[in-house]
């Protein structure tokens, strides 16, 4: 297997086989990514796939600075293709909706999250509205700021905080319910 | 003790998915189809460049002729 900066430089030579060994590397995690966004697969799949033909077109952008940065870079560059999407999608227009529902008052035990399967928390999150899920996964699990998600999906940052902490509300209420279902 | 949101990027930063079968195949011949339609659009667009030079370079041989045939 190669390195990842040997990977990105045959890849930015437009090396076809350096191309098919970045597929195999990262469209499994890109595929979850794209999936926590927009919480259906086909749509999942379709978005990975642009997402890795926009990454194979534009590796000359792409500066190697240590190990995981290839990762992030493709990350970035996901999620960007994601949030187009979902804004072409006017799926992000749902803002001042949300905004002025009532969050509920589960509080969940932090601690406990711990032992629920991955696949059980990806599918909390994509359970979530459309814009909670958006900027949780962006402030939580994505590392944007409230600044970056105010620019990308148009709202204010305090719109974002807003938004952010209905959802941790609502993530903490689904990890209570699955907890009572599987009796932990 | 760790908040839970601390929990979720724990578990679901790197989460990876199994693919749907036939992925790859579908992938690929995506990229091709892609990769034609861009190089279809490049064309489209040297023709479009081209024949309004080549319209400009034979009006101006016309206009040369005629200069020279009216001055004989």
């Amino acid at each position: 297997m190669r390195t990842e900066q040997e990977l990105a430089r045959l890849c930015t030579s437009g090396d076809r086989e350096a191309q098919g060994e970045l597929y195999a590397q990262y469209a499994s995690r890109l595929y979850a990514l794209c999936y926590r966004y927009v919480a259906d697969r086909d749509d999942a799949q379709d978005l990975m796939h642009d997402a890795m033909i926009k990454a194979m077109d534009s590796f000359s952008s792409f500066t190697y600075s240590g190990d995981g940065s290839l990762f992030a870079w493709l990350r970035r560059l996901t999620v960007n293709v994601v949030i187009d999407r979902l804004r072409q999608m006017s799926k992000l227009r749902l803002v001042p909706i949300d905004m002025a529902m009532e969050p509920g008052n589960p509080d969940a035990d932090d601690d406990v999250a711990d032992d629920i399967p991955a696949q059980a928390l990806l599918d909390m999150v994509a359970a979530l509205p459309s814009v909670r899920r958006t900027v949780f996964n962006m402030y939580c699990i994505d590392g944007f700021s409230h600044k970056e998600i105010a620019d990308a999906i148009n709202i204010t940052e305090k719109g974002s905080a807003s938004i952010l902490a209905k959802a941790r509300t609502q993530l903490k209420s689904a990890v209570n319910d699955y907890l009572k279902r599987t009796g932990r | 003790m760790k908040q839970m949101e601390d929990i979720f990027k724990e578990r679901l930063d790197n989460y990876e998915m199994k693919l749907p079968s036939m992925d790859q195949q579908s992938f690929w011949s995506r990229k091709a189809v892609r990769e034609r339609a861009a190089r279809r659009r490049r064309s489209y667009l040297s023709i479009a460049v081209a024949i309004p030079a080549l319209a400009a370079i034979l009006l101006a041989i016309i206009l040369i002729m005629n200069l020279l045939i009216t001055n004989k």
